[in-house]
């Protein structure tokens, strides 16, 4: 099936000519009155106008999210809960126009955003409702006249910087904690992805209380910083890069906020010898987690963009994985059949481009793909990527630094001890994958592997209630989990007497 | 100010930043001075790059990040050079 570009006779998204920022349950202009062009990075065509930003609207957003912590953070478990549920009905409801949205604007393939993107979106939200509904404070008792009550109470007004690969799918992730913890966002989208948030502001303005989600697109340089920086948030989080991710730490450190963020990885997905034992559903499910370097076109933060695999099955592994990887269907990620999209922007193709040209000058053979991908003329303006595969060595650029694209460094190893070396090897400890049938060595390899998440014969799953943040450089502070719920809110101890008898001191 | 970023997203993307934004600290390595301006790389990231010579360059596109466009409509890119003495160009 082919989906309409949004805006065009016969689209199910509809596109108006220009988007303000959503501050206060309304759309407001920006102050200087300045917009930028959204370019879709199927074939170049503008989107729409929107807003770009400066650091008055940041602060009428704080206006805003402060004007509404108060009853926000007051209101009962049961009562956040419902809204939050409203919020997963509003996008289920809107789940096609919202998916169609999402790929046009990304250029992730519709297919993706259809059956992992949206749904785990409204899951998410109707997650953490269940979250909050059965959250319990605690209470000890000290001795028996003196009791220690526990409340968990919201930390007010936070700020959210959320990256480019999962629009969407990041923001459910950030927003939907922070609000079940009781606390107002000011949210800031990727510079090339402001637009697809703003059409779920569409879908959920009417369900949520004015002023808790507010969202404004600028420039990272002056409203990221002016949001991070801000002495009215009292939490802030990002995904993204580790320069800016430094500064957000160094912004929080000068106000005194916690923060939380996560910042990439590249994560080796092992693959041991006994994968090949059979040739059997197991393996096949293996070589599909190999090709998973592609998912999302690699754009994202746990790409398994170093494949390990064992010295004895690596000609027939590969000859298999191959083959799969030329078979992949590249083009407009708005046809249901394509399984690989264009790269969101110019700057992330180049980027692309000039990785695959430092591992040919690294030594790196090219086994598969390699060059920017011939596409349909009318997708012409896009920025499209082949699939490609790199052989070489851990010690290569290419198999140290997040590429952000959908080229896979693969070597080989011959025992478990230099698998496991081979993936510590590395700054970053996000994610991992380990294929095995082996019960005993996966157990071993995934403890031992230095990343936040190890996949075990499965990749790229993101279930709510699975922990998901990084070890080493790949940031601080965990998502997708009820703990985040500690990571959004503050404890409250009442510690109370009950014994009449002063203690005698003075 | 330069600093060389890595990780996700814009990783890889020389971030400009006002002089003394970022908090230099003793795991940066100044790599050398572009008209007064220092460029750093954190030195992990330099060793995982081989501590090789870098041309920082200009190209069409917005900044990425937080950092500060190179002119209108342009962004900083870090290319990796053939010269084998150890500086930024």
């Amino acid at each position: 099936m082919q989906y309409i570009p949004p805006g065009r006779p016969g689209s199910i998204v509809e596109v108006a000519p220009r988007y303000e920022n959503f501050i206060g349950g309304k759309w407001l202009a920006p102050t200087e009155g300045r917009y930028r062009v959204d370019v879709s990075p199927v074939d170049g065509s503008a989107i729409a106008e929107v807003a770009s930003s400066t650091p008055a609207d940041v602060e009428l957003a704080l206006d805003a999210a402060h004007a509404a912590k108060d009853a926000w953070g007051e209101a009962t478990a049961t009562e956040r809960a419902a809204v939050l549920n409203a919020i997963a009905d509003a996008i289920t409801a809107n789940a096609e126009m919202l998916a169609v949205a999402e790929s046009w604007e990304n250029g992730k393939p519709v297919r993706e955003t259809l059956a992992a993107d949206i749904p785990l979106m409204a899951d998410h939200f109707r997650y953490f409702a269940a979250a909050i509904r059965a959250e319990e404070g605690r209470s000890t008792e000290v001795d028996k006249d003196l009791v220690a009550y526990h409340f968990r109470e919201p930390l007010g007004v936070v700020g959210q910087i959320i990256p480019f690969n999962f629009p969407l799918l990041m923001a459910a992730w950030k927003l939907a904690p922070a609000l079940a913890a009781g606390n107002c966002s000011v949210l800031k989208p990727a510079s090339p992805t402001p637009w697809s948030i703003l059409k779920l502001a569409e879908v959920i303005e009417d369900v949520v209380p004015p002023g808790v989600v507010n969202i404004i697109n600028g420039p990272g340089a002056e409203i990221g910083k002016a949001l991070a920086s801000n002495p009215r948030i009292q939490k802030v989080s990002f995904t993204g890069e580790t320069v800016t991710g430094r500064l957000i730490m160094q912004y929080a450190a000068q106000n005194l906020i916690p923060s939380t963020v996560e910042l990439g990885g590249k994560s080796p997905n092992i693959f041991f010898a006994d994968v090949m034992d059979h040739d059997d559903a197991f393996l096949d499910k293996a070589i599909e987690g190999f090709v998973l370097f592609a998912f999302n076109k690699g754009e994202v933060c746990t790409a398994p963009s170093r494949a390990l695999v064992h010295a004895d099955i690596y000609d027939e592994f590969m000859k298999r994985a191959l083959a799969r990887i030329a078979s992949i269907r590249q083009g407009d990620p708005l046809d249901t059949d394509t399984q690989l999209g264009p790269q969101v922007s110019v700057q992330q193709i180049d980027k692309i481009a000039s990785y695959v040209e430092i591992g040919r000058n690294e030594g790196a053979e090219v086994l598969i793909g390699g060059e920017r991908a011939t596409v349909a003329p009318e997708l012409a303006g896009g920025n499209y990527f082949q699939p490609t595969v790199l052989k070489g060595d851990n010690k290569m650029r290419v198999f140290q630094e997040e590429i952000f694209g959908p080229v896979l460094a693969v070597t080989t190893f011959t025992d478990d001890d230099e698998a496991l070396a081979i993936a510590n090897d590395t700054l970053y400890g996000l994610g991992a994958g380990v294929w095995t049938r082996n019960g005993t060595r996966a157990y071993k390899m995934g403890r031992g592997i230095k990343a936040g998440r190890v996949w075990t014969n499965c990749y790229h799953q993101y279930p709510a209630g699975a922990a998901f943040g990084g070890y080493k450089i790949s940031g601080v502070g965990r998502e997708n989990h009820l703990m985040m719920l500690d990571h959004y809110s503050q404890t409250k101890n009442l510690l109370v007497s009950y014994d009449d008898a002063p203690l005698g001191l003075f | 100010m330069f600093v060389q970023s890595g990780g996700c997203c814009a990783g890889s993307t020389p971030m400009c930043l006002p002089e003394g934004e970022l908090i230099v600290g003793a795991g940066d390595v100044l790599l050398g001075e572009i008209d007064g301006c220092p460029f750093y790389i954190d030195d992990a990231l330099d060793a995982a790059w081989r501590r090789g010579t870098h041309v920082l360059d200009v190209a069409p596109g917005e900044p990425e990040g937080f950092s500060l466009p190179a002119g209108d409509g342009l962004r900083f890119v870090t290319a990796p050079s053939h010269s084998t003495e150890r500086s930024t160009s």
